[in-house]
């Protein structure tokens, strides 16, 4: 069998091309995609908390977000404390609360919105200076009936950074965020 | 073509309101605060070589141990390194120890010639490098006439018992960039964010130990703070005519000033 034959060589050509074609949407729809799923320890229920009823807000238990960069969780014996010294609710979940709380342990929450190792983000500055509302990134979870199983946004890249920050005529110097 | 009565009339308004806009904003521009430049001073006739800085610098930051396999092949990195001066032989023989950090240049020869704009200079002066942009070209560290810039040979490596004793506030770098001093501006931020959430005003007193270098120098020989601000404690001391900088006559014009009362050779 002759190579010169130009069918051939057209067939493979077009091979090649839906190869590279394909690999390349491929793999960018894998850049592109949220990571796995993952099961929280508890099935903890934002709506019940932020409803009319009891009206707290985001800054209620992630004091952090006035106070410096991280959001914090509140301690398992501040939920006791607070609210829970008796049962709320019916909820199977309830006592997994009282459960790690006469343990002394924390409720070992998995993170989600995760950033690179080189980067530094600082809620404070975001949340109390710059009046972000929390969920232009992190969703609306008043209505979240579930935990968070997975980032609620495709945002924490640097494109998305750096656009906001010429918008709004913040610093784009590299030490502002890189660690 | 000719212009019409409304293509003048059209010109002068914007021209007017374009002037008035200008005003506007002159007047409502308050005096330009200067912009912070970070510098440090190291007083030799107080260091006693003891190398604390050395140590804490490596601690602070992140700085992993080069180990047998890579020291004698002068592979170690060292962000802020002791460097041993010796003058004369035997009996009037002595020896000058300098602790040597990045000297953040002004004109840094190290960012002129980065091809990828890994490294750069701050707002605030300091000579950064970002590691993750960073291909490890090599060509800053044959640039710097300090020799301040270091090159990770290899992954980095740390004892097993330091390993769960890393900064979260510095990030790890990989094998194959560069890496150097940053001032630890780490710590900078951290200061800014919590007097801007406390509501104060920086002072001198916040920043004069503020690098691990300087915290940790029990003689305290070295001191960092603002030298566009005239009164901090290193422009005071740079104004000493004990002070020099490091080969002056590159025109670097680094901000680390050395204070020393002997001649520098004799």
């Amino acid at each position: 069998m002759s190579t010169s034959n130009p069918r051939i060589l057209v067939a493979a050509g077009i091979a090649a091309l839906v190869v590279l074609v394909g690999g390349g949407v491929f793999a960018y729809s894998r850049y592109k995609a949220l990571p796995d799923p993952v099961t929280q320890p508890v099935l903890f229920n934002h709506k019940i908390h932020m409803d009319e009823k009891l009206g707290l807000t985001c800054d209620s238990c992630h004091k952090g977000v006035n106070e410096g960069p991280h959001a914090t969780i509140p301690a398992v014996a501040t939920c006791i404390k607070l609210c829970h010294t008796d049962p709320q609710g019916t909820s199977p979940e309830e006592p997994k609360l009282r459960e790690a709380a006469a343990k002394g342990n924390a409720i070992p929450w998995i993170q989600v919105n995760k950033l690179p190792g080189h980067v530094y983000f600082s809620h404070v500055q975001h949340v109390k200076f710059a009046k972000m509302d929390c969920k232009e990134c992190h969703g609306e979870m008043k209505d979240r009936t579930e935990p968070v199983s997975q980032t609620q946004t495709s945002r924490l890249d640097m494109d998305t950074c750096i656009d906001c920050h010429q918008e709004k005529g913040v610093s784009t110097d590299c030490l502002r965020c890189h660690k | 073509m000719n212009p019409t009565r409304r293509d003048v009339l059209k010109t002068v308004v914007a021209a007017v309101g374009a002037a008035a806009l200008g005003a506007g904003e002159a007047l409502a521009a308050e005096p330009a605060k200067k912009k912070r430049k970070w510098g440090m001073t190291i007083d030799l006739d107080r260091c006693t070589a003891c190398q604390a800085c050395v140590v804490a610098c490596k601690s602070e930051n992140n700085v992993p141990c080069a180990g047998p396999d890579q020291m004698p092949l002068d592979r170690g990195i060292y962000w802020m390194d002791m460097l041993a001066i010796h003058e004369g032989s035997h009996p009037e023989g002595r020896s000058q120890y300098l602790p040597t950090p990045c000297n953040h240049c002004e004109n840094p020869p190290c960012v002129k010639v980065c091809p990828v704009g890994a490294t750069f200079q701050s707002e605030e002066g300091i000579v950064g490098q970002i590691w993750a942009r960073c291909i490890g070209c090599r060509y800053c560290t044959t640039a710097c006439p300090y020799s301040r810039r270091y090159f990770n040979w290899s992954d980095p490596v740390w004892p097993e018992e330091m390993k769960n004793h890393l900064n979260p506030d510095v990030a790890t770098r990989p094998k194959g960039v560069v890496e150097k001093c940053t001032f630890c501006h780490q710590r900078i931020r951290a200061v800014q964010e919590k007097a801007k959430v406390e509501g104060r005003e920086l002072e001198d007193g916040d920043f004069r130990k503020l690098p691990a270098c300087a915290q940790t120098c029990p003689a305290e020989a070295i001191m960092f703070g603002d030298m566009n601000d005239p009164d901090s404690t290193v422009s005071e001391l740079g104004r000493s005519p004990r002070a020099f900088r490091l080969l002056e006559d590159l025109g670097t014009r680094p901000k680390v000033v050395f204070l020393r009362e002997a001649k520098w050779k004799e």
